[in-house]
């Protein structure tokens, strides 16, 4: 029941370090939103003045349409897990859960009983009368995180809660606290530096870099539509690869790579906007999935050159790592698991050209 | 290979425990020496016979300390000063080492510095500005002006424990707490301070050691003979002409037994680690 709202949000600490440079997002309420950007892009930092654990030092934070810059972390109904657990080691499981709700002042029964339904929410009541220290990352993550439901507040904030633990119990907690969200239908805010994670979880994702929200949008949107070259290249595992070279042509406009290593058509629906790049530098993405073997049969594809330099196979697929021409530079193709490609063999890949995205070179936004 | 690691670990052990026990006694030797003293009748005090029990050993000495001298008033006094040099430490330490330690203010650095610098002079050396500012405030013959110098020792080294251990909390416990409910100041009281207990004990027992057994402060500021702590009871004792060597003896061994006792009951929470187990890990 509760939606919040970032209106040109800045943060520069002490020192005149800037590190939130003017951040406007609208996260609706029971919105699963995600914010995530390379370390040091101020993530945590957006996350902690929400919290109210940092000060703002411009723009304003609201929550259900009231500006909260001045309130104390204490009195914005919201709840916070961390990445480090920040288990109070002096208490057990339940005394942590119930912690807030004492100061609180709730009756002795009430806590009791939604203490209780918390831990079998997230299976942890054998575990209520251990210390943090006897626990294990994924319980600790777990107990944590009942101390955050317990309350039912109306906001969550989420700092990366599943970096400390091993891949596997990763995944795992990734679609649990994905089931919370659907269970308990309360707005949740959540920081990751892990794309899949954000793709995964997130209804709405704000990609950030440099303090700035580079594109907000559903997973698929940013997946699909990225707004420029950062969101491009960060979203998507492998990574899109980018190939410098100019438009030419005038009637059929044509991409050059720069050393001369292909040449591919532009789109039909990429003509009118690459028009005016004509003679220009571009840079062109595709993605890794859009690269295929000889031999594919595509709608629109453009034969290219390549030098297999590494394969991975990855089981259902092939992760194939080629070099064009005489570049040093590797890309990256996803190949179905057929037929193992030969290293150092030459290989006529195909462009699937109607999935390129092309970037300005200097503004890097998409054409 | 094996074998000879586990031989030199045996001689390792031979080694340790030998340089222990050789400094136990050594450390020991003085309390026996005084411990005998105290047995002695009167007339064999200043034999130097290397006996465990005098021969003719008696309390007598003991008796005599609670019954016909002062002791009892020393001791209270004793122990009125130090605990409120404790309380003061305690309360005053855990409190700026909190400060110190998790917030940014002008001239932090140069707090923090200053806390050391003290620690650098003797007090001897500090002895006369101190005595001259008591005067000046009118606090010579009183307790108020012990516990301040007694405090004022043992403060910075105090603060500086405290910062040190705080410094060592995940402040993503208070943070915790503050979001709980908690204000800046209850997060401190009710989650930070108790973790902090093996520093807090620390800073206790350094506070209560400055002052129980401390004689030259005391001999300054202390002067009637009505606020005499232990030590200047033990030292008037020593008469122009002859010592009681057995009185004086008796009251060491009673003077040393709570700061023992001290130790031994909170040695349990001078084993820190507490904190194990709240972050990753
Ligand atoms: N208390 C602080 N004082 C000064 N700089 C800080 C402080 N906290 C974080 N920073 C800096 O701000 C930047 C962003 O930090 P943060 O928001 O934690 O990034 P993220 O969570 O995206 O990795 C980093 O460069 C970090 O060093
Ligand atoms: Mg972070």
């Amino acid at each position: 029941m509760a939606s919040v709202r970032l209106e040109n949000l800045k943060k520069t600490y002490e020192g005149g370090k800037s590190v939130v440079n003017g951040v406007d997002v609208t996260i609706e309420d029971k919105e699963f939103v995600v914010l995530v950007g390379p370390s040091g892009c101020g993530k945590s930092t957006t996350l902690r003045m929400i919290a109210g654990l940092e000060d703002v030092t411009e723009g304003k934070v609201f929550i259900d349409d009231k500006a909260v810059n001045d309130l104390p972390p204490k009195d914005r109904d919201i709840a916070m897990v961390f990445q480090n657990y920040a288990l109070y080691p002096h208490m057990t499981v339940f005394e942590n859960i119930a912690f807030g709700l004492r100061l609180r002042g709730f009756p002795k029964n009430e806590i009791e009983k939604r203490v209780r339904e918390a831990a079998s929410i997230l299976g942890i009541e054998e575990l209520l009368d251990r210390k943090p220290k006897a626990l294990s990352g994924g319980q600790r993550q777990r107990a944590a995180i009942g101390r955050a439901i317990v309350r039912k507040p109306k906001v969550f904030l989420f700092d990366e809660p599943l970096s400390n633990l091993d891949a596997k119990l990763r995944v795992q907690m990734r679609t649990e606290i994905s089931r919370l969200h659907q269970r308990l239908e309360t707005t949740m805010i959540y920081v990751t530096h892990d794309q899949t994670e954000a793709m995964t979880m997130g209804d709405k994702i704000v990609v950030m870099k440099d303090g700035f929200a580079q594109q907000i949008a559903e997973p698929l949107d940013l997946y699909n539509h990225p707004k420029n070259r950062f969101v491009a290249g960060f979203i998507g595992s492998p990574a899109m690869n980018f190939f410098e070279g100019t438009i030419a042509g005038s009637q059929n406009l044509v991409f050059k790579e720069q050393q001369g290593s292909f040449q591919m058509p532009v789109p039909r629906e990429g003509k009118r906007r690459l028009k005016s790049y004509v003679r220009k530098k571009v840079i062109m993405g595709l993605r890794p999935e859009h690269i295929h073997r000889p031999g594919s049969r595509l709608p629109k594809g453009a034969k290219v050159a390549a030098t297999v330099q590494v394969v991975e196979p990855m089981g259902n697929e092939i992760y194939t790592y080629f070099s064009l021409g005489k570049e040093e530079k590797q890309y990256t193709a996803r190949f179905d698991a057929a037929v193992m490609p030969i290293v150092g063999k030459r290989l006529d890949v195909l462009f699937d050209t109607s999935k390129a995205h092309f970037f300005n070179t200097e503004t890097e936004a998409v054409i | 290979m094996t074998a000879s690691k586990a031989e030199t670990s045996v001689l390792q052990k031979i080694f340790s425990y030998g340089v222990l026990i050789v400094f136990s006694l050594v450390a020991l030797f003085p309390i026996w020496q005084v411990l005998s003293i105290s047995l002695r009748p009167g007339n064999k005090l200043l034999s130097t016979e290397l006996e465990m029990i005098p021969s003719g050993a008696s309390f007598q000495s003991f008796v005599i300390l609670f019954t016909e001298r002062d002791f009892l008033v020393w001791m209270g006094n004793s122990a009125f000063v130090s605990i409120a040099v404790t309380i003061t430490g305690v309360v005053f330490a855990s409190m700026a080492g909190y400060g110190f330690s998790r917030f940014r203010f002008p001239g932090k650095n140069f707090g923090l510095l200053s806390l050391l610098t003290t620690q650098m002079f003797p007090a001897t050396m500090l002895l006369l500005p101190m005595y001259i500012m008591l005067i000046k405030l009118g606090l010579i013959n009183t307790y108020l002006g012990a516990v301040i110098m007694y405090s004022a020792t043992a403060l910075p080294f105090c603060v500086w424990t405290m910062k040190g251990y705080y410094d060592t909390i995940p402040t993503s416990l208070e943070e915790a707490a503050r979001i709980d409910g908690c204000s800046q100041f209850e997060a401190f009281y009710k989650i930070i301070l108790p973790l902090a207990a093996p520093a807090l004990v620390i800073t206790a027992l350094f506070s209560f050691m400055t002052a129980w057994s401390e004689y030259i402060v005391a001999a300054q500021i202390l002067q009637d003979s009505a606020l005499w702590t232990l030590p200047l009871g033990l030292k008037s004792f020593e008469a122009s002409m002859s010592t009681e060597w057995g009185l004086y003896g008796a009251a060491s061994i009673i003077v040393m037994i709570p700061v023992v006792i001290l130790f031994l009951a909170l040695s349990r929470w001078l084993v820190s680690g507490l904190t194990l187990g709240s972050v990753k890990g």
